[in-house]
């Protein structure tokens, strides 16, 4: 299976069906792709199903191990996982069956690996969701938990196209040109009352993560959009009283602000200083605003939408409509 | 002869917006803003100046108290390790920085969110002749 992400072709090797039905629907939006168009050399990415018996013992404890010149890997014992990513080698994951079917990994699968191979100087994946307007993104910045999600998918179902709600590639600008954001997972993470807040509680789960929230997938439910130019960045913050009115904050506050929440991912997958020099540059180039959120998901929409500024550039890509070609059986 | 002081470049990576700087420290995972006069000396010192120089240089322009304020500035720095000694001889020329018109104290802000998270969940480095990933042997991890 070829995947075209972020400008890159990622190379999906297994002989897994269950393999290949875990990771579709989170990237169901890079579906009728055209491999031949894309640059640089492919990243292979090996996928091996493990029985319920295998355990990754012998890597050493659980967690994150970053090798210099650029390996990475995450070793996880319950479910039973192993995850790395060799530059020349490309990624490997080895999971048993309860790990390819855990929420987490139904919603990112790859995630740590992913950003490993995709991230550098130039591009990081940062912990934000992004929607756009008529081709002009928005970056959705905040720590877990204050509404990533809500925001993102209440955009979405109002019109927006989707790029992401919880980890989405950012590239640096290049001369003249904005910041991009690549939409990587067509997936989404909700608690509960979110869910109900905006009437998807009948969306059919494809997982529920160790923080008990309920993974969707979000493909054939939004318009998802798998690249645009940065028009404008907003944190996202508790709610406050009144209506949400984006209130604009100065370059540097907005970089120490986003740092915090892209740091984790960053640093266990590649360099803080390329980290640091994306969202510089995504500080100096575009205008962020913090927002307080709100249930009142109208006006949540409306906030987000009033960043933009009018007749933003449009120049992103949509994804086409398609779906992944799997073998007979799998969904 | 005194030490020659330069930014610890390796350690702390940086970046400078609107006259606030941000440090990351790649051994704790904290955040470090630079604000005031703070992230102009750390241009100079950026910049190849000595800071002897810098100290003189505000004291100059502004005055002895805030050439005191610098060198404290300048001492606190040092003490965290954000700047280091160099035996490397200094440039033979100096970038020139412009001077901003006032002074305002200088001041280092930590954050340690990011600390904490990364000392919950410790990322272990590799050294990379290791032919990492691979089983350890005898069990041993």
């Amino acid at each position: 299976m070829l995947l075209a992400l972020a400008g890159r072709t990622v190379r999906v090797e297994t002989a897994s069906d269950r393999a290949l039905g875990a990771i579709a629907p989170a990237f169901s939006h890079l579906a009728g792709s055209a491999p031949g168009a894309v640059a640089g050399a492919p990243i292979r990415w090996r996928i091996a199903e493990e029985d319920d018996a295998w355990r990754p013992e012998g890597y050493g404890p659980n967690g994150a191990y970053r090798m210099s010149g650029g390996g990475f890997a995450v070793v996880q014992g319950e479910p039973a996982a192993l995850e790395s990513y060799l530059p020349g080698e490309g990624i490997t994951l080895r999971a048993g069956r309860r790990a390819l079917g855990a929420g987490d990994f139904r919603a990112h699968p790859g995630s740590f690996a992913l950003a490993a191979a995709l991230s550098g100087p130039g591009a990081q994946v940062l912990h934000a969701g992004a929607i756009a307007h008529d081709g002009a993104a928005v970056l959705l910045v905040g720590v877990g938990g204050v509404g990533k999600s809500t925001t993102a998918l209440a955009c979405a179902l109002g019109g927006a196209d989707f790029l992401g709600d919880d980890l989405v590639l950012v590239e640096a600008g290049r001369g003249a040109a904005a910041p991009r954001v690549h939409c990587l997972f067509a997936t989404a993470k909700l608690n509960d009352d979110s869910a109900r807040a905006l009437g998807v509680g009948n969306w059919r789960p494809i997982g529920i993560t160790p923080k008990n929230k309920t993974v969707v997938a979000v493909g054939d439910r939004v318009a998802i959009r798998r690249s645009a130019p940065i028009a404008a960045v907003v944190l996202l913050a508790p709610p406050a009283n009144g209506e949400p009115r984006p209130e604009r904050i100065a370059p540097a506050a907005a970089m120490a602000l986003v740092m915090p929440t892209a740091l984790p991912v960053a640093c266990r997958t590649g360099s803080p200083a390329d980290l640091l020099g994306v969202v510089a540059d995504l500080a100096r180039r575009v205008p962020a605003f913090r927002l307080p959120v709100t249930w009142d998901l109208d006006a949540l929409r409306s906030a987000v939408r009033s960043v933009l500024p009018r007749g933003a550039e449009a120049s992103g890509s949509i994804a086409r409509p398609g779906r992944l070609a799997l073998p007979d059986g799998v969904s | 002869m005194t030490e020659r002081l330069v930014p610890n470049s390796a350690r702390f990576p940086d970046q400078t917006i609107d006259d606030e700087t941000l440090l990351f420290d790649a051994d704790t995972g904290n955040l470090v803003l630079l604000t005031g006069f703070g992230s102009v000396v750390w241009t100079h010192l950026l910049a190849g100046a000595d800071a002897a120089a810098i100290a003189a240089g505000v004291a100059e322009r502004f005055g002895s108290e805030a050439a005191e304020a610098t060198r404290a500035f300048i001492g606190e720095l040092r003490t965290a390790e954000m700047i280091v000694p160099s035996a490397a001889p200094p440039e033979a020329i100096v970038a020139v920085v412009a001077w901003p018109a006032a002074f305002t104290a200088p001041a280092i802000e930590r954050y340690d969110d990011i600390a904490k998270i990364i000392a919950m969940d410790p990322i272990h480095d590799v050294d990379a002749t290791t032919g990492w990933p691979r089983a350890a042997p005898d069990g041993e991890v």
